[in-house]
């Protein structure tokens, strides 16, 4: 109609790229015959034999363990609150209590200018190539993958970097699960 | 009775959490029906710091349905529903609660007055003149869907039943519908879980005030639920679980008594804490490896709506696990949010088009499945998809029972 080309800029929700993304995943994973279950929190691991077995889940008025063979965390980092930090400062991994990178309690949470970038944007999991949390520099579990801002390192403001961490760790966190699953 | 702190908590709690992402506004099915409803956004976290003690000059609050959907949705964990729960009580305490919402709410009280009129009350509701005038007088709209009187109730059937011997007890929580709409369905659930073993408690039972609630009507509720609970928590003190059929109402047990009314009970935590809804329940049984697994084919194309309701539970779809379960069922799983019809919302004269707008989608998507029957979880919801598809709606366990060929 105004005879030029037209492109979208994914924003903030509520984003239509954003909605369009989940409405096509959440359609081929139903078509799959996968399940989808909303709202339900992730509260700890379960492990059986040093393998993460499991997800403990708060459901209404309960908790339940969800078994599993593989689990890619995409908890956000912590402006979603998959990290957070308490008011001492200590920073954690809220769905699995996983180690994470970050600021320690000793450290300036605030710097002097208004536009400096914050102590806390990089804080997060540390990962090996294929995605594993990282724990004295060894995956914490062989089954598991993080995917997206609960990873740490980046800093995604400044870079503009979170939707390509995002898109490409979720991609790649899939892809290994593939390729073992055979 | 003390509202918990715990609750509170809860809700003002989760309300500091609300980083105005508008998730819950782009999932809002009102919110996309009609612009008489800004939002359960608007109306939640960012309207509750203008509630004082003086009304608000806003109630465009009353126009949520409480389908719970926000809450669902919210990816920081705010308890949008509950927080507009809470508001419309207190909004409806301010302005008033009209006669209508009264009549509604009391689902003992229409049962108890039509099931020995049922025929004459049947004939009342499904006469188009008589809808006009109750309309006109109270404000229910004329063509909304309002069950039928079985004309006996479940109670009945359940107390000339021997009473339960066998050592594997479950308790069946069957809510007012069951009780004076669909004793069929009660039946078919007992039949159900006796085939898979267990003897089933059926103990005297009342509304568990989950109408009053959604309309505002607090401190009644409170009393009806502490009521149910009296009697459902010595079973769950012995370790029986109790299940249910009303996904709302089990819905209730498991925690909007506690987070939305706020009622610190210790019966009400034991129940809370053994109640499970009837598909949740068969599919752990499933996984324990003892639900029997002589299911016959059920040669039918079903369509399966989850309704709101069920879907906070925060138990994903188990019925569909049970349906994998049947050769020869065919289910179309539906991708839709609401049917619109949220409990009494869509009843009345000035929401009843906003309901039906909210359910059209649900009704098209039925409709272009061509099935033999729509099945959903929650009573009002089938209700409503018949009435807004006109095809045969059913409880899964109604599926279940034909498949064991009971």
């Amino acid at each position: 109609m105004v005879g030029r080309p037209i492109f979208e800029i994914p924003t903030v929700p509520p984003s239509a790229p954003g909605m369009r993304l989940a409405k096509v995943l959440q359609d081929r994973l139903r078509r799959a015959g996968g399940r989808l279950v909303l709202g339900s929190e992730v509260v700890g691991a379960e492990v059986q034999g040093g393998q993460l077995a499991g997800v403990r889940v708060k459901i209404a008025a309960r908790q339940l363990a969800w078994m599993c063979r593989w689990v890619v965390l995409a908890t956000g980092g912590f402006a979603s609150g998959g990290i957070t930090v308490d008011l001492s400062g200590a920073v954690s991994e809220t769905a699995l209590g996983l180690p994470v990178s970050g600021p320690s309690p000793y450290e300036p949470q605030f710097l002097p200018r208004y536009l400096d970038e914050h102590p806390m944007a990089t804080a997060g999991l540390r990962v090996d190539p294929l995605l594993r949390p990282l724990a004295h520099g060894e995956p914490v579990y062989p089954n598991l993958y993080a995917a997206g801002a609960v990873i740490g390192g980046a800093r995604p403001v400044r870079e503009k970097s979170g939707d390509g961490i995002s898109l490409s760790t979720g991609y790649l966190a899939a892809g290994i699960i593939l390729q073992e699953a055979g | 009775m003390t509202t918990s702190w715990e609750a509170a908590e809860l809700i003002r709690g989760s309300l500091d959490h609300c980083v105005k992402c508008t998730i819950c506004e782009s999932a809002c099915p009102v919110a996309a029906a009609t612009s008489l409803f800004p939002g359960p956004k608007y109306v939640g976290p960012q309207a509750e710091r203008f509630r004082t003690h003086e009304p608000s000059v806003d109630a465009s609050l009353d126009y949520c349905s409480g389908c719970g959907i926000c809450t669902l949705v919210c990816p920081q964990g705010v308890h949008v529903a509950e927080i507009n729960a809470q508001a419309r009580q207190k909004m409806k305490s301010q302005r008033g609660i009209s006669l209508r919402d009264h009549l509604i709410s009391r689902t003992p009280v229409q049962g108890k007055l039509g099931t020995p009129v049922a025929p004459l009350a049947n004939a009342v509701l499904g006469n188009r003149t008589a809808r006009l005038i109750t309309e006109h007088l109270i404000g229910i709209h004329r063509s909304a869907p309002v069950p039928k009187f079985a004309g006996h109730t479940f109670q009945r059937w359940a107390r000339r039943r021997p009473a339960a011997t066998g050592t594997d007890r479950v308790v069946y929580f069957h809510g007012c519908s069951t009780n004076y709409f669909e004793p069929g369905l009660g039946e078919k659930t007992v039949a159900v879980l006796e085939h898979n073993g267990f003897s089933v408690v059926i103990p005297p039972q009342e509304c568990c005030g989950l109408p009053l609630q959604s309309n505002g009507i607090f401190d009644t509720a409170r009393s009806y639920v502490t009521r149910l609970v009296r009697n459902l928590a010595p079973y769950a003190r012995q370790g029986y679980k109790i299940v249910a059929t009303s996904t709302s109402c089990g819905l209730m047990l498991k925690r909007e008594a506690i987070e939305i009314l706020g009622v610190d009970d210790n019966d009400l935590r034991v129940v809370s804490e053994h109640t499970y809804d009837i598909c949740e329940f068969l599919v752990d049984l499933d996984a324990a490896g003892r639900l029997r697994s002589d299911f016959g084919p059920v040669p039918m194309t079903v369509t399966y709506h989850a309704p709101c309701q069920q879907q906070g539970h925060n138990i994903g779809k188990p019925a569909l696990d049970l349906f994998d379960l049947i050769p020869e069922l065919k289910v179309v799983d539906l991708d839709r949010a609401c049917c619109g019809i949220a409990g009494t919302y869509g009843l009345k004269r000035e929401k009843y088009d906003i309901a039906m707008q909210v359910g059209s989608g649900l009704f098209s998507d039925i409709r272009d499945a061509h099935p033999d029957a729509a099945v959903c979880d929650s009573e009002t919801c089938r209700w409503q998809i018949t009435h807004g598809t006109g095809m045969t709606s059913v409880h899964p366990v109604e599926i279940l029972y034909r498949a064991y060929g009971l």
